[in-house]
């Protein structure tokens, strides 16, 4: 039986007469890492500040452990740690200063403090600048030290607001790696507009988008959702755009035909593609299509989001 | 205590900051020098007493009394710099470049005004500008001076109504040890804008919301910068005082008194600059409101010129005026107290009381604005 450790019940918040969130009801699992995916100004970053008590909803309730806990309480802030995703840094002290600082904030004694500081600065390869100034690091290290920032107090809940942002690959390996070694011990929420970190990291992926909750469940049935089998991307180079079109000249051999607007062309789920091309590519040109370039690829969350809203998660 | 976690971690970025440190530390250093050098060089109000004469007595009293004014001492030293055979266009430029008190013509009928007692009286014109204080200090010296004179040669008896005296060591003070109270309340006021700087690079940085997101509150976090403060302001003090020790001033009273104001009004800064913060999103901002409220601080205060008497009203025997309403200006009444008059802390009840808790008024209002603006979860 899953243990619920943060629910969010009908939260809404709006700024300015601008909906940001709008009744969005989420429930967190112990141990899981939950991904909330969707472009910029979804509502990602607006969710998880009512989440973690930044921000006041105009409606709904936060409940940690199945309590209500008023915003900015104490009990949240303790089981809580937040990565923005800026980087935020006291630039003129030194990665364990701010360590120890932050955990003491949090009321650390300062023995304990110290040795979480160090115990973190060696698991994020930041040992070597452990009395180097924040604002004399590279990007990467940064970016390290600002997760660090999030777990020095040993919160049970952390949020990671676009992790990678900004990472290097080999950096970003790395902190992926983090992250997953976090869940096994720890409830990660984890926020980003990139579907591969999504669906590499995450156990559920919650997609938003216009501050609504569209659709929550693991990647796997997510993805499942949008057809079986692979996805051909045809582009086309005339006119003819219609879907339904398409669908009716590919019907029984594909499982679904959709047209992306943005790269013109059309998504067709079909189990054996490869086998099914030439007739596929006949059947459109019998139809008035015109096609161009053909690529076959796996499904993505990506095609989940566009099966939902018809626009690509980055514009 | 998380107060002092935040002491520690403000003087820790305060030391890394160079340009912040040196201008908080050294800016009242700074003061002193800059009017040590201009004002400094005089020895005090009556070595401005150059006083021209045009004598155009036709007897020999006018002479004598020119002799008079010559002779003539105020705590021990020369009163007076006599200048004579200058023509009308030298004088009038003398005066007006302040070179000179005043113009004093003595009449052709002088002598004759004080042997045979005319009808009319003789008019000895002093002319001068009076908005000059010296022409004013002048004026009062000569007519007293004029009356020993003209009584001793008229063997007229009697005792002078007025007798002119300065508080012990004030009449020979110069304009900027006069001025040096000033000074330091002005140096110690300019912490107004580091602390909003300080608090504001916060903001702009992004870090305020790791403070926000943690437990500590908006009094841990201001409380461990107003203590910081505190610290700083000593140092500062020390460094002020010690330079003005080396261009030879020395407080005539206690000077672990005068560095105690100075620290306690570093408090009103740092009340000051928290409500400055409350309202800057950027460091440019912090600047512009945190001299707008350093401004008035200081200059309404008394702490570089005297400001009118306005009472508002009296309570229990103290006159109680409009500029009473900042713990500056009780500062810089209890500095002057303490350094130019040598008074003890027994008689500056008064000014410390109202000092601290106007300043502690100022800040309980900067922790509210800022608590509410800045750290306030509602948005």
């Amino acid at each position: 039986m899953t243990n619920i450790v943060l629910e969010a019940q009908n939260l809404s918040k709006s700024y300015n007469g601008l909906q940001a969130v709008k009744d969005l009801s989420l429930k967190v699992e112990e141990g899981e890492v939950f991904g909330f995916l969707g472009p910029n100004g979804a509502g990602k970053t607006t969710t998880i500040n009512m989440l973690c008590g930044l921000l006041r909803p105009d409606s709904g309730l936060v409940l940690l452990h199945g309590k209500a806990v008023t915003n900015g309480s104490k009990e949240t802030k303790a089981m809580v740690g937040v990565c923005p995703q800026n980087i935020v840094l006291w630039s003129k002290l030194t990665c364990l200063e701010q360590l120890i600082f932050v955990a003491q904030m949090y009321d650390l004694p300062e023995r304990k403090a110290r040795e979480n500081a160090k115990r973190l600065l060696h698991e994020l390869n930041l040992e070597e600048k452990s009395h180097k100034r924040a604002g004399t690091l590279s990007g990467g290290m940064q970016r390290r030290l600002n997760i660090a920032m999030a777990l020095v107090h040993d919160p049970q809940i952390i949020v990671l607001d676009e992790p990678e942002a900004g990472l290097d690959p080999q950096s970003r390996v790395s902190v992926r790696e983090y992250i997953q070694s976090l869940s096994r011990k720890k409830t990660v929420i984890l926020t980003t507009h990139n579907m591969d970190e999504a669906d590499r990291m995450a156990d559920r992926v919650a997609i938003i988008d216009h501050g609504q909750l569209l659709v929550m469940d693991t990647t796997q049935a997510l993805k499942a959702q949008t057809g079986d089998g692979d996805i051909l991307e045809i582009s086309l180079t005339n006119g003819l755009t219609d879907a339904e079109t398409a669908n009716r000249a590919l019907i029984g051999f594909a499982d679904k035909v959709s047209y992306e607007e943005n790269s013109h062309s059309l998504h067709i789920h079909a189990l054996n593609s490869i086998a099914h091309l030439p007739a596929f590519l006949e059947r459109l040109i019998n139809a008035g299509f015109a096609p161009g370039e053909v690529k076959i690829r796996q499904t993505t969350l990506e095609d989940v989001f566009i099966q939902l809203t018809g626009r690509r998660l980055r514009e | 205590m998380k107060t002092l976690i935040f002491v520690r971690k403000t003087l820790l970025e305060l030391w890394r900051s160079p340009q912040l440190i040196l201008i908080y530390l050294f800016f009242p250093s700074m003061m002193v020098l800059m009017y040590s050098f201009a004002y400094g060089q005089s020895s005090g109000m009556a070595s401005y007493l150059t006083v021209l004469v045009v004598n155009q007595d036709e007897g020999q009293l006018g002479a004598g009394f020119i002799e008079a004014m010559r002779k003539a001492e105020f705590d021990g030293k020369a009163a007076i710099t006599v200048i004579e055979d200058l023509s009308p266009n030298q004088a009038e430029v003398m005066l007006d470049e302040g070179k000179a008190a005043m113009l004093v013509t003595l009449p052709s009928e002088f002598s004759a005004a004080i042997l045979k007692d005319l009808p009319e009286p003789v008019q000895i014109e002093m002319l001068g500008d009076p908005l000059n204080d010296t022409y004013a200090f002048a004026q009062s010296f000569l007519q007293g001076l004029l009356h020993i004179y003209t009584d001793k040669l008229t063997g007229w008896q009697q005792e002078l109504p007025t007798k002119i005296e300065f508080l012990p060591n004030t009449g020979t003070l110069n304009d900027f040890q006069v001025g040096m109270p000033g000074i330091v309340i002005f140096g110690v006021l300019f912490g107004v804008i580091t602390n909003a700087l300080l608090l504001t690079r916060e903001r702009s940085d992004g870090t305020i919301k790791r403070i926000q997101l943690s437990k500590a509150r908006a009094a841990h976090y201001l409380g461990g910068i107003t203590l910081a403060g505190l610290i700083l302001s000593l140092v500062q003090m020390a460094i002020t005082f010690g330079v003005a020790a080396l261009v030879g001033f020395k407080p005539v009273g206690s000077l672990p008194l005068a560095i105690g104001i100075g620290v306690l009004a570093g408090l009103s800064a740092t009340g000051a600059g928290f409500i400055a913060a409350a309202f800057s999103k950027n460091e440019g901002e912090a600047t512009g409101y945190g001299t707008a409220l350093m401004v008035p601080l200081v200059f309404l205060s008394g702490a570089i010129f005297p400001m009118p008497v306005t009472e508002w009203f009296s309570i229990f025997g103290q006159s109680v005026q409009p500029y009473d309403i900042m713990p500056s200006t009780h500062a810089a009444r209890a500095m002057s107290k303490v350094v130019l008059y040598g008074q003890g802390i027994n008689n500056l009840g008064y000014e410390l009381i109202l000092m601290i808790l106007l300043s502690l008024v100022i800040i309980v209002i900067g922790i509210w604005l800022y608590q509410r603006n800045v750290l306030s979860e509602t948005r």
